[in-house]
């Protein structure tokens, strides 16, 4: 790229087609029966104590999930990045499992182990010989620690990668002079700050447009404000109003990360870069392995164990795949084209951003958070909107494409953040070599800065697979008849269908994920070993 | 080369999802387990291939409604299998439905059917109250939907999200029914009373099964999912004395989609849905749907509207309650 104009046109293009499903349903929302402007549906909007009450909860429900995903999410990041090989593999591999099943199902796992009548409740109260539960999981309390065991993933994994980013040798010489603890906090810690933050408020989205959960635990959040207007007045105007003040904070919250990320920047990955070094087996690393195995297990293992035994015998699984086959294709098609799609799009803005304006750059990134928060309900709706309008022929529709559309508007800006993130730890030295040789733009970014970028690059791949495969909200509305997903299935039997054969299809998806990411990370490791051992 | 190759891929792939033959497309909103077989056996029997599109319990039948509005310049879907009849007058109501008249539904009583012939109701579900026997002492039981606010349930009683679903349709019904400030001090009784809105049902139904709480509020396809896990339950149908209004009956009702791009095959579908074997076999099932038609068997005597007293409800007006009773449960619940 020898022209920043044209980076930034490229950019520009991509965000707009991301952006054109919201835009077309918040324009919807302006518009008058007569046909004129009308702000009419944003009057009422905070404009009651409960809506008000309402979204404080929802703030303060998705402030304490991300601080207790934090808490847990950074040692077991660390835990990737540090530990040897093969206990750091265990871990990595347990890790994202919460975030493969629904997070409703995980919650009624929960319900079972610690409801008022749940197997640890009755045996906690017979122990004690008391005659009601000892705690109750119901409530504020209980929903954002569940919510923090579904998504601590997204601030495990990448914080993984940024730590693994952080040069050796700064690690090193900081080790000669300062404890491992004092070189963990002043250097490794603020070197990775940048992606910690981008991680946290991601995971603040996520906790935030998550009322599954809540109301599983009997909290009313702001979300189901949105739903409500949707789903049980059918006024998408007022629905897509009651949008924007998560919007907004999403906006807010993106830019202030992204200010942290510039800061915090200065981790020069290039050169003579190695990765961190992985401790020995020793006391400190086995300490940090327990802790980590433990928070991987319970949030893992446990509903993983709570579905195999729902699910009983093979003989049910079997029968689950035999009426679920279909669904189990398409969606792990749909997953591989979307994660695909998603992480090419990722990396070319996130190149992009690279040489583009610092004003162009603070654009894109409050825009991104624009899209992070619009609701999957609005983003159906306005793919749909472009269906019936003939932007999307018929046949994209009927083949699925819209779903793979829906997942891209929806993930990609996980995607870009991540890349983004991991290039801007690259120097800009490492690319004039290559230029002054006359190397252009495009193949340098290729050929250097994206193998340079690979722990991002993976960590983006791996979030661009699990979130298609278990998107529900934008899937129900822009999935064409015949062509359901495995979630939509899922949660269609949810109702009335054999509790095993809902276990037996969740287990699926984790299976799905599973394979192809163990395979990927084992592949990946190889990979990095080669580049340290070929560089030696 | 390459390029030629990308490009004949992406033809394949939509070239792919072309249809081949006659087809009917339905949306359903009966639960999977039981109208796909009903639909699969449509299609052997026809040769007319279905497409089915269901809804989830996550958007509790409404996903399917809001498709509908949104695609009313290019209607997708032929026929419209709602698992029950309010949100499905709010479609006429905007225009998006088309009359037909079906023969099969000539035996189906006229109040289950839209005096206009927009839609053709069959196969119901009544409210009724659940009990955990262990819980609840025989003797003791709760009558009718007033006795859960008394004192000794307070805290006791599960309820499904007011607004949404069944529930949803039972708030307007007994707006319609009590009238609006009668409703109001029943719903704000049941509030004082510590009532639990859970997510669904089937959670209020799962709550009272394994005993987390004593009673609950859901439909007779869930109370006799409790049933046959044989857990400590009882069914109670609400209402039945002498001087009281009867329970809400909410059938499943079909309807033809306007601008639909296959009528014809839309309205053999119809046909098919509303025939006596197909009510038969959802009585038969394990949802235990409640026949309308005389002469069908239901799943057992205790599932029968002749043994019922049925409440006297009015769907369309139960319709036009519904806005202002979701409203007044948003405001009292949602907090």
């Amino acid at each position: 790229m020898n022209n920043r104009g044209t980076a930034s046109g490229i950019v520009i293009g991509a965000l707009l087609i991301l952006l054109l499903p919201g835009a077309v349903m918040f324009a919807f929302s302006i518009v008058s029966p007569e046909g004129g402007i009308s702000f009419k549906a944003y009057e009422h909007v905070l404009s009651d104590s409960r809506q008000i009450a309402l979204f404080q909860r929802s703030v303060m429900i998705a402030g304490a999930t991300t601080l207790l995903a934090l808490a847990i999410g950074l040692p077991v990041g660390y835990a990737i990045a540090r530990l040897p090989a093969p206990w750091a593999m265990t871990i990595a591999i347990l890790c994202p499992i919460p975030l493969m099943i629904p997070s409703l199902v995980i919650a009624l796992g929960w319900i079972t182990l610690f409801g008022n009548a749940g197997t640890v409740t009755t045996v906690l109260q017979n122990m004690m010989n008391m005659t009601s539960p000892l705690f109750t999981v119901y409530g504020e309390a209980g929903t954002s620690i569940v919510m923090a065991l579904c998504y601590f993933p997204c601030v495990a994994l990448i914080s993984a990668a940024a730590f693994r980013s952080v040069d050796a040798r700064m690690v090193s010489a900081a080790e000669l002079v300062a404890s491992p603890a004092r070189v963990f906090r002043s250097v490794i810690l603020r070197l990775a700050l940048g992606p910690i933050a981008i991680g946290a408020v991601l995971t603040f989205l996520l906790a935030f447009g998550d009322f599954g959960v809540p109301s599983v635990f009997g909290v009313n959040v702001y979300p189901i404000e949105i739903f409500t207007s949707f789903n049980a007045y059918h006024d998408f105007q007022a629905g897509i109003a009651q949008s924007l003040p998560p919007v907004l904070l999403a906006v807010v919250l993106m830019i202030f990360a992204v200010a942290i990320a510039h800061r915090s920047a200065g981790n020069f990955v290039g050169g003579d870069w190695r990765p961190i070094e992985r401790w020995e087996k020793n006391r400190r690393s086995l300490s940090l392995f327990l802790f980590a195995l433990l928070v991987t297990a319970s949030s893992s293992l446990l509903p993983i164990a709570l579905l195999v035994s729902s699910c009983g015998s093979l003989s049910t699984f079997q029968r689950a795949m035999e009426t679920a086959a279909p669904q189990v294709i398409a969606s792990f098609e749909t997953a591989l084209a979307a994660c695909l799609t998603i992480v090419v799009v990722g990396a070319t803005v996130a190149l992009l951003l690279r040489y583009s304006s610092r004003r162009l750059r603070w654009t894109v990134f409050a825009l991104l958070g624009f899209l992070l928060a619009i609701p999957a309900s609005v983003t159906g709706m306005g793919i749909l909107a472009l269906h019936t309008r003939g932007w999307i022929p018929d046949a994209f529709y009927r083949s699925g494409t819209t779903t793979v559309i829906a997942d891209v508007c929806r993930f990609a800006p996980f995607s870009i953040l991540i890349i983004w993130q991991s290039l801007t730890a690259i120097g800009s030295d490492v690319e004039y070599p290559a230029l002054l040789a006359g190397i252009s733009r495009p193949r340098t970014a290729l050929r250097i800065l994206l193998p340079l970028s690979l722990t991002g690059v993976g960590a983006a791949a791996i979030v661009s697979f699990i979130f298609p495969l278990g998107e529900l909200g934008a899937s129900v509305l822009v999935n064409p008849a015949g062509g359901m997903t495995l979630p939509s299935r899922i949660c269609s039997l949810l109702h009335f269908g054999e509790e095993g054969i809902v276990a037996a299809l969740c287990l699926t998806i984790c299976l799905l994920v599973l394979i192809p990411y163990t395979l990927g990370l084992l592949l990946f490791n190889r990979i990095m070993e080669f580049r340290i051992v070929g560089k030696d | 080369m390459k390029l030629a190759l990308i490009v004949a891929t992406i033809c394949s792939l939509f070239l792919g999802s072309c249809s081949k033959g006659p087809e009917v497309v339905v949306y359903t909103a009966l639960d999977l387990a039981f109208s796909e077989p009903i639909l699969k056996r449509f299609e052997r029997e026809t040769g007319i291939s279905v497409r089915i599109l269901s809804d989830t319990e996550a958007t509790k039948t409404t996903g399917l409604v809001n498709k509908i509005i949104a695609m009313k310049d290019r209607q997708e879907a032929d026929v419209f299998w709602n698992n029950e009849v309010v949100r499905t007058i709010l479609l006429k109501r905007k225009g998006l439905l088309e009359k037909y008249l079906p023969e099969a539904a000539k035996d189906i009583p006229a109040n289950y059917k839209d005096p206009e012939g927009y839609w053709t109701g069959f196969a119901a579900r009544a409210r009724v109250i659940l009990i955990n026997t262990d819980m609840v002492k025989e003797g003791s039981e709760p009558a009718s939907i007033e006795d859960l606010a008394k004192p000794e349930w307070k805290g006791k009683v599960a309820l499904a999200n007011p607004l949404f679903g069944t529930t949803s349709t039972h708030a307007a019904a007994l707006f319609a029914t009590l009238g609006a400030e009668r409703a109001k001090r029943l719903f704000l009784s049941l509030k004082e009373n510590d009532v639990r809105i859970v997510a669904g049902n089937a959670m209020a139904r799962n709550m009272v099964m394994n005993g987390e709480i004593a009673i609950c509020l859901t439909d007779t396809d869930d109370a006799n999912g409790a049933y046959l896990k044989q857990k400590p339950v009882r069914m109670i149908y609400p209402d039945q004395g002498n001087e009281q209004r009867g329970m809400l009956v909410i059938p499943n009702a079909v309807a033809l989609i306007k601008g639909a791009p296959n009528p014809e095959n839309g309205k053999r579908l119809i046909e098919f849905i509303l025939s006596a074997q197909v009510e038969q076999e959802l009585a038969k099932s394990p949802s235990a749907q409640l026949p309308v038609r005389k002469g069908i068997a239901p799943y057992s005597e205790i599932f029968s509207l002749d043994k019922i007293k049925v409440m006297a409800a009015d769907y369309e007006k139960t319709a036009d309650a519904l806005d202002e009773s979701t409203r007044f449960v948003q405001e009292t619940f949602l907090r």
